[in-house]
């Protein structure tokens, strides 16, 4: 289905907003604004005007049961957030760990390069697991420590319109992020970096990527428009 | 009305983490939003639980808020309407239990505006009463009551005792008049 057509996207909107697509349809299109810059258009024209109806609504004073329940809630997030960003490097090394073995555990020993650390069947690489704006496992990333191929393998692979691409993205601890290499919608790929993962990826913390208009993509991403993104790991 | 450029920076700042402002912004902001999701739950209980699963929702997300795209109310407005939305269709029958008369701020159901009455403010403060008033009788109470009660082709049919078809065209027709009417105040 294509939905680059402005008086759809508009009427899809407004029966988003007024609510009367379905549950289900009406999740896709909040799902599909989130990935194509004219159906969120669409969307937040009619937010807009169902906002300023809603203008007119009676405010009504919220028990104070509900701030301490908010309270209650968003208290935690903290923690949670630390243990969040303890357990994604975690699974992204397990899961690449889980791939690596996959891949390289039927290859002859020959394949082993002498920087694999001792009693290691592991090379040592740069390994990404991309989470999806749900924090479900999207995207493994992996790269020999000093090659020059980053292997890419979509969980659930981007879905594209027509005009746009998918944009990797390196987000080191210190400085801007940088453009790896556009993506295509294929469950497996391999992308050809500028260098070696080391001199690219050593200081590099996530991993993410972004949709983009092809013939448009910025030098600097917009961290709001990251559709996975996932740390990065080394994995020796 | 909350000014729009202070609650934008109340929303960075919880994006930020930072929990004075988180409260700044609940306090600016929970009052008009109680009021939308009341609207359409018709119920205190459950409007309440969708407030602080929104707030709950802003704390966490403040970070993808987008000035450029819309208005800080505009964006929670929408927050708040999804959730009280999903909320609508998920329950099996509708909640058709009245407003607790000793709620706080809302007025008795004989008192509280009609969704007709409401579009009919909504069109007097934006200016657009000529406009609004133009557009038809059927598609204009279907408008006010999808805006304000949230009810689904299905229950505007039974609302309004008329085929879902006819529903469906009327809304249709109402909602391109409305976006007309609207127009250039986008």
């Amino acid at each position: 289905m294509r939905y680059d057509n402005p008086d759809l996207l508009d009427r899809l909107a407004a029966a988003c907003v007024f609510g009367t697509l379905s549950p289900r349809a009406r999740r896709r299109f909040l799902q599909l604004a989130r990935r194509s810059d004219a159906a969120a258009h669409a969307l937040h024209v009619w937010e807009a005007h169902s906002a300023r109806l809603a203008a007119v609504v009676p405010p009504v004073k919220p028990a104070p049961r509900v701030w301490r329940e908010i309270e209650r809630r968003t208290a935690g997030v903290g923690a949670a957030a630390g243990w969040r960003a303890w357990l994604r490097p975690a699974l992204g090394f397990a899961l690449g760990v889980l791939l690596t073995v996959s891949i390289v555990g039927p290859l002859p020993e020959r394949g082993q390069a002498p920087e694999l650390p001792e009693h290691s069947v592991l090379p040592a690489s740069y390994v990404g697991l991309l989470l999806d704006r749900d924090g479900r496992p999207a995207a493994l990333a992996s790269s020999r420590r000093h090659g020059r191929d980053l292997g890419v393998k979509f969980l659930h692979a981007p879905v594209l319109s027509e005009g746009q691409v998918a944009v990797l993205w390196a987000l080191p601890k210190q400085g801007h992020p940088f453009r790896l290499g556009t993506l295509q919608p294929q469950a497996k790929q391999r992308v050809t970096l500028a260098d070696t993962s080391e001199k690219l990826l050593a200081n590099v913390a996530e991993l993410a990527v972004s949709i983009e208009a092809a013939g448009n993509i910025p030098d600097l991403p917009d961290p709001a428009r990251f559709a996975l993104r996932g740390h990065c790991v080394k994995l020796w | 009305m909350p000014d729009p450029a202070h609650l934008e920076y109340l929303l960075a700042c919880v994006a930020l983490r930072d929990r004075a402002a988180f409260r700044q912004l609940y306090d600016a902001c929970a009052p008009p939003l109680l009021g939308v999701a009341l609207r359409l739950l018709r119920r205190r209980d459950l409007a309440e639980d969708v407030l602080q699963d929104a707030f709950t929702g802003i704390w966490l997300r403040a970070e993808s808020y987008r000035p450029q795209a819309s208005r800080p109310m505009t964006w929670m407005t929408a927050v708040v309407r999804n959730r009280a939305l999903d909320l609508l269709r998920a329950e099996a029958s509708r909640p058709t239990e009245a407003l607790e008369e000793e709620d706080e701020g809302a007025a008795s159901a004989d008192e509280r505006p009609t969704p007709l009455g409401l579009l009919e403010r909504a069109a007097d403060a934006l200016h657009l009463r000529r406009c609004i008033d133009q557009i038809e009788g059927p598609q204009r109470q279907c408008l006010a009551l999808a805006c304000y009660h949230g009810l689904s082709h299905a229950e505007l049919a039974s609302h309004l005792g008329a085929p879902v078809g006819s529903v469906k065209a009327w809304l249709r027709r109402g909602l391109e008049r409305l976006r007309r009417c609207m127009e250039p105040l986008s």
